[in-house]
């Protein structure tokens, strides 16, 4: 390809491997994916940005601030994390994939205290520091490309597995909530959110009113996930249940 | 009825979002690594854009959104490389840079060192040549884009870009000797 500007000419063999320069498919996808996802307090986003090199370093704290964040705007009142997490940001008001059912009859029925989502969620997500934090998204979504896509972002997927099973329990439709849960655990084996799933698959338990189910789930959950900050709102919803 | 149609219309809008994001992502990208970032980041500065863009574009008009992005991104790059440099944290070059795995490996060796000779010419500019070099003559953007993205007259972009080139002219001929000797 012949160049009309001599300069650009004269340099193209400085330039040219500037522009063929790409950018990782991963870090793109996990850019879409926090930006569908809100990232602010937003589990999918946290979980998605983890993977920048400087956060390599903190990995196992972003984990534990990454599921307080998504648990902590499920409905529960999530421990902090203990970790001394510096930049705060706020937390979005709902969040569609995460954001746990809240009939107002199964509230009645297990009398679970329901708190509001967190004011501020601690991040180490050094990106969310210096973002705009005027405004929270009142409604984050992971848009149907994203979540669809052969191939594409299984993370995205996986959030928007999650989403159908929470919302088919906050229908009340605990049977489908149950199913798609059993579909996320056949198609995500070691999925990322899988935390965040045997948390909801304990929340149908509950909500069945299978209290066993319910235990043996949880003791399964507590093995697995013993720093969970769920535990303890799992805990009073199991307690709250009838015997 | 009306929240579902809502929750319809915020899916709509997030996607357009995203489908916006997606389209110009990879130049932004490059963007970000020529005003001095190393990969991994300029993808925290593409989040942090990501998350200013996704809260702001519904108030954008379509014509500006690009001038958006990138004039975000290049106060976000300044500010994180200037951090970078006061943290001595520079240098390092990332694990995260994508390379064709059938590709030849002399021949990316080859590009990556052109991309690291053209970082350091680069460097020897100020900021706003830089920025307007960067999207002039890699990105191949018009003069009249670059006036948009940047909020800028068109004849500043012009002169910034004609200084621009006197710098990296004069650096290449100092920092690259294969490139003195081919002109002699």
């Amino acid at each position: 390809m012949t160049r009309p500007d001599p300069f650009l000419r004269s340099h193209d063999d400085l330039l040219g491997p500037a522009r063929r320069e790409k950018f990782d498919p991963h870090a793109r996808r996990r850019i879409l994916a926090a930006a569908a996802g809100g990232l602010a307090g937003s589990g999918v986003g946290i979980v998605a940005g983890v993977a920048h090199a400087s956060l390599w370093r903190a990995l196992v704290v972003c984990g534990a601030v990454g599921t307080a964040a998504v648990l902590g705007v499920w409905g529960g009142r999530s421990p902090r994390p203990a970790a001394p997490v510096e930049p705060v940001v706020r937390a979005p008001a709902a969040v569609v994939v995460f954001a746990p059912p809240r009939p107002a009859e199964q509230a009645a029925a297990v009398a679970l205290p329901i708190a509001p989502a967190p004011s501020a969620i601690a991040s180490i997500a050094t990106s969310v520091r210096a973002a705009d934090r005027s405004a929270s998204p009142a409604r984050v979504t992971v848009p149907r490309e994203l979540a669809s896509a052969e191939g594409e972002d299984s993370l995205a997927r996986e959030a928007a597995r999650l989403g159908e099973a929470k919302a088919a329990l906050g229908r009340g439709s605990a049977s489908d909530a149950r199913r798609t849960l059993a579909a996320y655990d056949r198609e995500f084996k070691n999925g990322i959110l899988a935390q965040e799933a045997a948390a909801l698959g304990i929340d149908v338990a509950v909500t069945e009113g299978g209290r066993a189910e319910a235990e043996r789930r949880f003791a399964l959950f507590r093995r697995r996930f013993p720093n969970s900050p769920a535990l303890a709102r799992l805990t009073r919803a199991i307690d709250a249940m009838p015997e | 009825m009306t929240s579902s149609l809502a929750g319809r219309a915020d899916t709509t809008v997030t996607t357009s979002a995203t489908a916006v994001l997606e389209r110009e992502l990879e130049a932004l990208f490059r963007f970000a690594r020529r005003m001095g970032l190393d990969a991994a980041d300029a993808e925290d500065a593409l989040q942090e854009v990501a998350l200013v863009f996704m809260r702001r574009h519904a108030s954008l008009e379509e014509s500006k959104v690009r001038a958006f992005l990138f004039g975000v991104l290049y106060k976000v790059a300044t500010r994180m490389r200037d951090r970078r440099r006061k943290l001595r944290e520079v240098g390092e070059e990332s694990a995260l840079l994508v390379e064709d795995p059938h590709g030849d490996p002399e021949e990316q060796l080859a590009e990556r060192r052109a991309r690291q000779l053209l970082d350091t010419i680069l460097d020897a500019m100020p900021d706003d040549q830089r920025a307007v070099f960067v999207l002039c003559d890699i990105e191949e953007c018009t003069m009249a884009d670059v006036a948009i993205q940047l909020e800028m007259p068109a004849g500043t972009v012009a002169s910034r870009l004609r200084r621009a080139r006197e710098v990296f002219e004069s650096a290449r001929r100092r920092l690259d000797p294969k490139y003195g000797r081919g002109l002699s």
